[in-house]
């Protein structure tokens, strides 16, 4: 029985019903709310990041500025450094002594070494005081010449020439920075150059002429350009607005161009420019860009140059500036961070398809748990059976249906109750010690007959389950009750029938033994007669009187016998108390052997005894079990009587570690096999006359025994009825 | 032959029975003797016992018809009182059909049961008696010769000398001297008491 019932058990997810529907709305619900919960720090992550990434990209463009500034300064710290060195060499001052070819070749020579190493230069030249260029260097794409005597020009017109013949020694002009333009024409390709200017002067302190270097512009714009990143663009700016670096070629050098003197930084963006006259630095936010700026001074050193002599500055070269500005456009900036959306959108996105994931894992796990919960609670509460929870304080922490119609109590009244409200004081002493089992961590079954409070007297089979934590901590018991009063009931009145059907069995018998008995009491009697007849007639006559005293002793013995037969009969008619005991089946063999005696032998059955030494006692109800012995006696008896030939009972008796065995078996004509087990049926019977309840009731009676009564046919004929009764507990 | 006196033989496996009756028995002179099973008795009995016989129907072993069965078988013929248990009456008829004299059943009075056995060995004294005269009836016509028996067998059948003479192809005087002859060997004088020795020694009932 209990295998299958625990296959069973496992398997109760099968009728669990998951309705698919519910757990389809649950997920879509539950995955949305994760969704916008997920949303929350992605948002936050989001506007943070920007902000950080602004933040980057202005100090990105903060240090853009500083490293413009630095190569700037670098690059005309350069010059200037061979400027200097220009206005003092030997050659010059040969040159300046002697001025012949050879001297000025020297000079040639000299800047032409110059040229070859820097290659900054688009040209080096010495202009005398007339204007006319004495010796001149060119650039000449990379490989720089000499420019042949025929080729010098007349310069005296030049504005760096204007400007430098009147400067003192130790001056030096610096031209803006423009195009190179070549006789009267801007040259092309494009040629960004600074002209710088220094007069020379001879020993005596005369000036002699000016050196000018046209330094490369394109070399400093190419290196500013390779500034530029994702900080923005690079624009650099004169002290008018113009752009030297703006935001298309077309933009730049508008100074320069007549027709296009509208494209300037300052026309553009009239805003920003003004900021930019207004201070030194600053930020600017517009509609389409970001534009940080400085303003510079080319011309002032550093403080690595500051602490050198000073024997050649520039003119005004606090007034001599530019302005470096780093231009981020909106779109650009927008672009960054939409690089930074994309990022968190594919993360979000991929939590948002786990989160749909383990939404519907949860709405399936939640669905399958209602619907487990649901079957589980429709068990419990339809079950014959009494199921609560008890918490350690003793309190009713869960009660199935069956409980509350038990004790009466309206729904929810059980909860939270103390055993003993619920019990009453009686029934809870009677439990107490196997509550304290259970809570001390021992699982316990008992039956009890328990005085309820409510529902009154009851015969229980109780099983508490203590529920112990992972720590090993006792929390409380499961409680499981049966309430098995009706079967009790039941099992006292199958009993009281069987007990009574036996007492008229009994008596039945006594009626069908009537014939027998009274031949038993008559020997006894028969020879009391004789006896005292014989001694009547020799009182009377003159006979011996020797045999007087011998007769009369026959008479007592024999009045005896027949008591004895009358108490046997007395005490098998008994109705008595039926008792569990220890009884010894051999002396109810010998009893029932006895007692069937004489019906045995005037029908010629040999009745034998085959009884086990040292038989231990069984445990029993002795006048029932001489009952069952007795039965089966006389069946064996009316067995036999029906065939001629040898008729033989044979009572033995036998016993092992468990069990005492008793067997009847006769040589008689068997159990008529269309029978078979219904002999054991009431009212079947096989002999005239009989009421057919014999060997009903003698299974009754052994089966009331936690026994069976079974038969087999001899193998040389004739049947065996066998019964095993546990051997008495020792003790 | 051996000579017996008439005696009441008491067979019942119940010890007391028996001895009772012996005591009883005993107390008016009678000679008996207690056998516990038929078996012991059949083991002693012989047909010149005289008597009667005290028998419980009801036995372990041979039952008291059987033995009854058994006796006639070996010629004893000695009345038997069959003594019952309430009860056994279908079982006495059987026996009285089977040739007891008498039943009794118990528990019974003594007197009558006295009364009872003193009516059987009376019985049997007579039949002693004629058992006797038969015995030497048959011991005499034993003696003829086989021409003798032969006239004697038609003259017991009622035949005339003539006719025997016309049977056994004989003179009729022939006849007359077997008859003579017939009647000193058997020591009779007169026909009839030739003829009632005839009809005695051939009784078919005698053992």
């Amino acid at each position: 029985m209990a295998g299958p019932w625990l296959t069973q058990a496992r398997t109760i997810h099968r009728v669990v019903q998951i309705n698919m529907r519910q757990i389809a709305m649950l997920t879509l619900l539950l995955g949305l709310t994760f969704s916008i919960l997920l949303a929350i720090p992605f948002v936050f992550y989001h506007r943070a990041e920007s902000d950080n990434n602004l933040r980057l990209l202005q100090s990105e463009q903060e240090r853009m500025i500083e490293l413009a500034d630095g190569v700037i300064r670098q690059e005309m710290a350069s010059v200037l450094s061979d400027l200097r060195y220009l206005s003092q060499h030997n050659e010059i001052r040969k040159y300046l002594e002697h001025a012949n070819p050879s001297e000025r070749l020297d000079l040639a020579r000299e800047y032409l070494a110059l040229a070859r190493q820097k290659l900054v230069y688009d040209q080096i030249r010495f202009i005398g005081l007339t204007g006319m260029e004495e010796v001149r260097i060119n650039f000449n794409d990379g490989q720089p010449t000499i420019v042949a005597d025929q080729d010098l020009q007349d310069k005296h017109d030049r504005y760096y020439f204007e400007e430098a013949q009147w400067l003192s020694p130790g001056q030096i002009y610096v031209s803006p920075f423009d195009l190179n333009t070549e006789h009267g024409r801007i040259a092309r390709p494009l040629k960004p150059a600074i002209r710088f200017a220094i007069p020379i002067a001879d020993d005596q302190g005369l000036i002699r002429g000016i050196v000018v270097l046209n330094y490369l512009g394109q070399r400093l714009l190419d290196r500013l350009h390779a500034l530029e990143g994702e900080a923005g663009k690079i624009r650099l700016i004169d002290a008018r607005g113009y752009w030297m670096i703006g935001p298309t070629a077309e933009d730049e050098w508008g100074f320069m161009f007549p027709d296009r003197p509208e494209r300037s930084l300052a026309n553009r963006s009239p805003e920003l420019w003004q900021q930019m006259k207004a201070g030194k630095s600053g930020v600017h936010q517009s509609e389409a860009s970001w534009v940080r700026f400085e303003r510079i001074f080319p011309l002032i050193g550093d403080e690595t140059t500051a602490g050198m002599p000073q024997f050649a500055a520039p003119v005004d070269a606090d007034r001599y500036y530019w302005t470096i500005a780093v231009e981020l456009s909106q779109v650009a900036l927008q672009a960054s961070n939409h690089k930074l959306l994309v990022k968190l959108g594919a993360v979000y996105g991929v939590l948002v398809l786990f989160s749909f994931v383990a939404a519907g894992a949860l709405a399936f796990a939640i669905n399958r748990n209602k619907a487990l919960a649901a079957v589980t609670e429709t068990v419990l509460d339809n079950l014959p059976l009494l199921v609560a929870y008890v918490d350690k304080d003793q309190r009713y922490r869960f009660n199935n249906m069956a409980y509350e119609r038990f004790f009466g109590s309206k729904p929810m009244d059980v909860y939270g109750k103390r055993l003993p409200e619920l019990l009453g004081e009686s029934a809870y002493r009677d439990i107490q010690p196997y509550v304290e089992q259970a809570l001390a961590g021992k699982p316990v079954t008992f039956e009890l007959r328990l005085n309820y409070k409510g529902a009154g007297l009851r015969d229980m089979v109780v099983s508490y389950m203590p529920d112990i934590s992972p720590q090993g901590e006792v929390r409380g018991y499961y409680g499981i009750i049966n309430d098995v009063t009706q079967v009790k009931e039941a099992e006292r009145r199958d009993r009281q029938r069987m007990v009574e059907l036996a007492h008229v069995s009994r008596l039945a018998s006594m009626g069908e033994m009537a014939t027998e008995i009274a031949h038993e009491i008559n020997q006894p009697l028969a020879a009391i007669a004789m006896y005292s007849a014989a001694g009547l007639r020799t009182l009377q006559g003159e006979g011996e009187h020797g045999q007087m005293k011998i007769w009369l002793e026959a008479i007592n013995k024999q009045s005896k016998r027949a008591s004895e037969i009358v108490r046997r009969i007395r005490r098998f008619m008994q109705k008595g108390e039926h008792q569990f005991g220890a009884v010894d089946m051999n002396l109810i063999a010998r009893e029932a052997a006895e007692f069937i005696s004489h019906e045995a032998r005037s029908h010629e059955v040999a009745i034998v005894l085959e009884l086990a030494d040292d038989l231990p006692a069984v445990q029993g109800d002795r006048v029932l079990l001489e009952q069952v012995v007795f039965n089966l006696l006389r069946n064996a008896v009316d067995a036999v009587v029906s065939q001629s030939g040898e008729r033989r009972i044979t009572l033995k008796t036998s016993f092992d570690a468990q069990l005492v065995r008793f067997e009847v078996s006769d040589n008689g004509p068997g159990v008529d096999p269309a029978l078979g087990e219904h002999i054991f049926d009431s009212f079947v019977t096989s002999k005239q006359g009989g009421m057919g309840m014999g060997l009903t009731i003698c299974r009754s009676i052994v089966e009331a025994h936690a026994s069976t009564l079974r038969y087999i046919t001899n193998p040389g004929g004739g049947t065996t009825f066998m019964f095993s009764l546990a051997r008495e507990a020792k003790g | 032959m051996k000579s017996h006196v008439a005696t009441v033989y008491v067979i019942d496996d119940d010890d007391a029975v028996r001895e009772a009756l012996g005591a009883l028995l005993g107390s008016v002179g009678l000679n008996h003797r207690g056998f516990a099973s038929s078996e012991a008795f059949l083991d002693v009995a012989d047909r010149h016992m005289r008597g009667c016989l005290l028998l419980d129907v009801r036995m372990p072993g041979m039952s008291g018809l059987e033995l009854q069965r058994k006796l006639q078988d070996q010629g004893i013929a000695m009345p038997v009182i069959i003594i019952t248990g309430h009860g056994d009456v279908p079982m006495a008829v059987r026996a009285m059909k089977a040739g007891a004299t008498d039943f009794i059943e118990k528990p019974f009075n003594e007197q009558y049961l006295l009364d009872r056995i003193q009516v059987c060995l009376k019985d049997d004294h007579e039949q002693w008696h004629t058992r006797q005269v038969q015995n030497e009836a048959s011991v005499r016509f034993g003696n003829l010769t086989p021409r003798e028996k032969a006239v004697m067998e038609l003259i017991a059948a009622g035949n005339h000398t003539k006719k025997i003479a016309a049977q056994l192809d004989i003179q009729d005087r022939t006849v007359d001297v077997h008859r003579f002859n017939i009647m000193r060997k058997v020591g009779v004088r007169t026909l009839a008491e030739l003829l009632r020795l005839w009809s005695l020694a051939h009784q078919p009932t005698l053992p």
